[in-house]
């Protein structure tokens, strides 16, 4: 808890700084004195504020709320790491692969990573949602997801 | 109110395609209510990208179709397998799980879908009489009042905070932040764009609140597999006795009324509702203490209560342009994405669309009372539906929602950056709320103060010490304060019960 806040209390003391150095560098309004900067300048005050009053209670041990504890060993922690990683995949593919090889594989490959083993179940539902996607996307609102370029789509 | 643009709205809404479309949001909108974990707000967001490309009163009839099965879907697993779908369902767990352990879920079942329809349709009927008076008097506000206003809706960032007023602030700031990413509002000055034109109009809202509500919640379901709850409840009857009926619309009655009036107010959500409505029944109950047991009175007025709310939170955000929660805020969010903003303005250039609303509102519930009541069986054997199953096709969903509203690559990225980022957040006890409510309110109420400043030659007193201005700041004020007190009181009870439980 001490830990966690205190390194969401740097994030925000570091985005509110940067923020404010930014925003320092755009025009400012000749008449009113009030540009672009203003905005952006109060709000990163406002963040480094609270981002230091966050910093500061869980320095002192007086955090409001309890938080989990983050762990690279925890095989929860390594699951959604993967997901994330799989949705990132997902997107590069996604383009040259197209949406319906992709689909298929990323449900199939995420049900697997949820421990489920009915290999047969898990592959017609994977199937069935994409097409289902597909044509509901493609017949229904007149979307067309990405074919492929592989395939000279 | 307008009878011949109402008879208009029905006309528009009483067509078999906007008619489908109420339907099938409604059906999409009760199945992700019912399914634990998955918010309301969530649901909103995930089923919005299928009303792109719609026509206008097809999109309304769907997006109110799902927002008002959502409310109530959220009972369904509550009575079943005690797991309420969404928060606002919490009140209804209490009396309608005990109800289906007596072998009653029939019973509860039905008699929460009435109650729901009851209170949907009595909010839904009160937005549309009230919501044009209020758009009146906001037509003769200038730059400084929106400003004031859309301060006010800021300051319900703390009471959809959660457990930390401080976490609740400091992402309240981001999201404001996030909102100044793109064009400046008046000198078109780009601001942290770093020549990225798909940064020049800011990051996409509704990939943006797909990211934080639908991603973030499946990372986390990812993390924490569990096993879905069987329902073991037989359900016999679909349709209410009339002997209920007599027994609860007294209860229904009142806590429509007071669940639109709390709805009204921005901040209190369904949830809040939910329970006033609850503890109003026990109250006046002569029985009060069969409540918690199986008290069908207790089910009714909950949901009658959390279903009124949804019609009570429309009326700040159609005709002030301010959400009154999360849900309403997604919902506002879909409806700019379908070139409509709400607020005055949509009164004065758009009152045929505003009618249209309040009749598809009217219609939805009707929906939601026939596909609650049918539908019953099949929700309740969807709940059992394995997460290793759902949770994958919910990430295709969302990616496809993210594409589809510009066939952007660019739009999944910033998807997948909401959601790692509110899958942390959320994590780390950060709510994620704020973010969406600063993102509408934040572009609000800086373009607006700026104005009013030009009009006011740059004087920050003429601006601020507006009448209506400064009542609006003075509210926002209250409302901080008070919100801060009610957290700090309810943590102080919260340590009293942890300290007895010990």
């Amino acid at each position: 808890m001490k830990l966690t806040d205190s390194i969401a209390g740097s994030i925000g003391i570091g985005i509110s700084i940067y923020v404010f150095y930014v925003a320092s560098g755009f025009p400012e309004d000749q008449v009113i004195k009030v540009g672009p900067a203003f905005f952006p300048q109060a709000l990163s005050v406002g963040l480094g504020v609270f981002s230091i009053v966050l910093l500061v209670l869980a320095l002192k041990g007086k955090s409001e709320v309890s938080t989990e504890t983050f762990s690279l060993k925890d095989p929860g922690i390594q699951r959604a790491g993967i997901s994330v990683l799989a949705t990132a995949l997902f997107c590069l593919a996604l383009n040259t692969f197209g949406f319906l090889l992709c689909s298929f594989i990323y449900i199939f490959f995420l049900s697997f990573l949820m421990k489920d083993r009915r290999y047969l179940e898990m592959a017609v539902v994977s199937a069935a949602v994409t097409a289902a996607v597909y044509l509901v996307f493609k017949a229904f609102l007149d979307i067309t997801l990405p074919l492929g370029t592989l395939y000279g789509f | 109110m307008d009878f011949e643009l109402l008879s208009a709205g029905f006309l528009t809404i009483f067509q078999w395609k906007p008619l489908l479309m109420i339907f099938l949001g409604v059906t999409g909108g009760i199945l992700i209510g019912s399914l634990p974990g998955l918010t309301a707000t969530m649901g909103v967001a995930l089923l919005v990208p299928f009303t792109f490309g719609l026509p206008i009163g097809e999109s309304i009839g769907m997006l109110l179709g799902i927002f008002s099965g959502a409310i109530y879907g959220g009972s369904i697993s509550a009575i079943l397998i005690r797991t309420p779908g969404t928060p606002a369902a919490a009140a209804t767990l209490l009396d309608g799980y005990p109800l289906a352990m007596r072998g009653e879920a029939g019973r509860a079942l039905s008699v929460s879908v009435v109650s729901s329809f009851v209170g949907g349709f009595g909010g839904a009927l009160i937005m549309t009489f009230l919501s044009p008076q209020i758009s009146k008097v906001a037509l003769q506000f200038s730059a400084a009042e929106y400003f004031g206003l859309a301060v006010f809706g800021l300051s319900i960032i703390i009471s959809v905070s959660g457990g930390s007023i401080i976490k609740g602030l400091m992402v309240g700031f981001l999201g404001l932040l996030i909102s100044t990413i793109g064009f400046d509002p008046i000198s078109g000055y780009p601001r942290f764009t770093y020549g990225s034109m798909d940064l020049f109009e800011g990051p996409a809202f509704i990939p943006t609140l797909i990211g934080l509500f639908a991603l973030a919640e499946v990372f986390k379901g990812v993390e924490n597999i569990t096993t879905s709850k069987q329902v073991v409840s037989k359900i016999t009857s679909v349709f209410p006795a009339l002997s209920d009926i007599r027994r609860i619309w007294k209860d229904v009655s009142i806590s429509t009324v007071m669940g639109t009036f709390i709805g009204s107010i921005p901040g209190a959500g369904s949830d809040i509702a939910a329970f006033v409505g609850y503890s109003e029944a026990k109250r006046r109950s002569k029985h009060p203490e069969k409540f918690g047991k199986g008290a069908i009175e207790g089910v009714a007025a909950a949901e009658s209560s959390n279903n009124a709310c949804s019609g009570g939170a429309m009326i700040p955000m159609l005709s002030l342009g301010v959400p009154g929660d999360a849900v309403t805020a997604v919902l506002l969010g879909a409806f700019v994405v379908q070139g409509l903003r709400p607020g005055p303005l949509l009164y004065q250039d758009h009152l045929d669309v505003v009618y249209t609303v309040f009749a598809a509102m009217m219609v939805a519930n009707v929906a939601m009372l026939i596909v609650g009541l049918f539908g019953v069986r099949f929700f309740a054997k969807a709940i059992s539906v394995r997460k290793t199953l759902l949770l994958p096709v919910i990430f295709v969903l969302s990616i496809v929602g993210a594409y589809s509203m510009r066939n952007s690559m660019f739009d999944i990225w910033v998807a997948l950056f909401f959601g790692v980022l509110g899958y942390f957040l959320q994590r780390y006890r950060f709510p994620v709320s704020p973010i969406l409510l600063a993102l509408i309110l934040g572009p609000m109420a800086e373009s607006n103060l700026r104005r009013g400043l030009i009009i006011a030659d740059g004087s920050f007193y003429d601006v601020l010490t507006r009448p209506l201005t400064a009542t609006f700041l003075v509210l926002g004020i209250l409302s901080l304060v008070t919100s801060v007190i009610r957290h700090n009181r309810m943590n102080k009870r919260m340590a009293g019960i942890e300290e007895k439980a010990d």
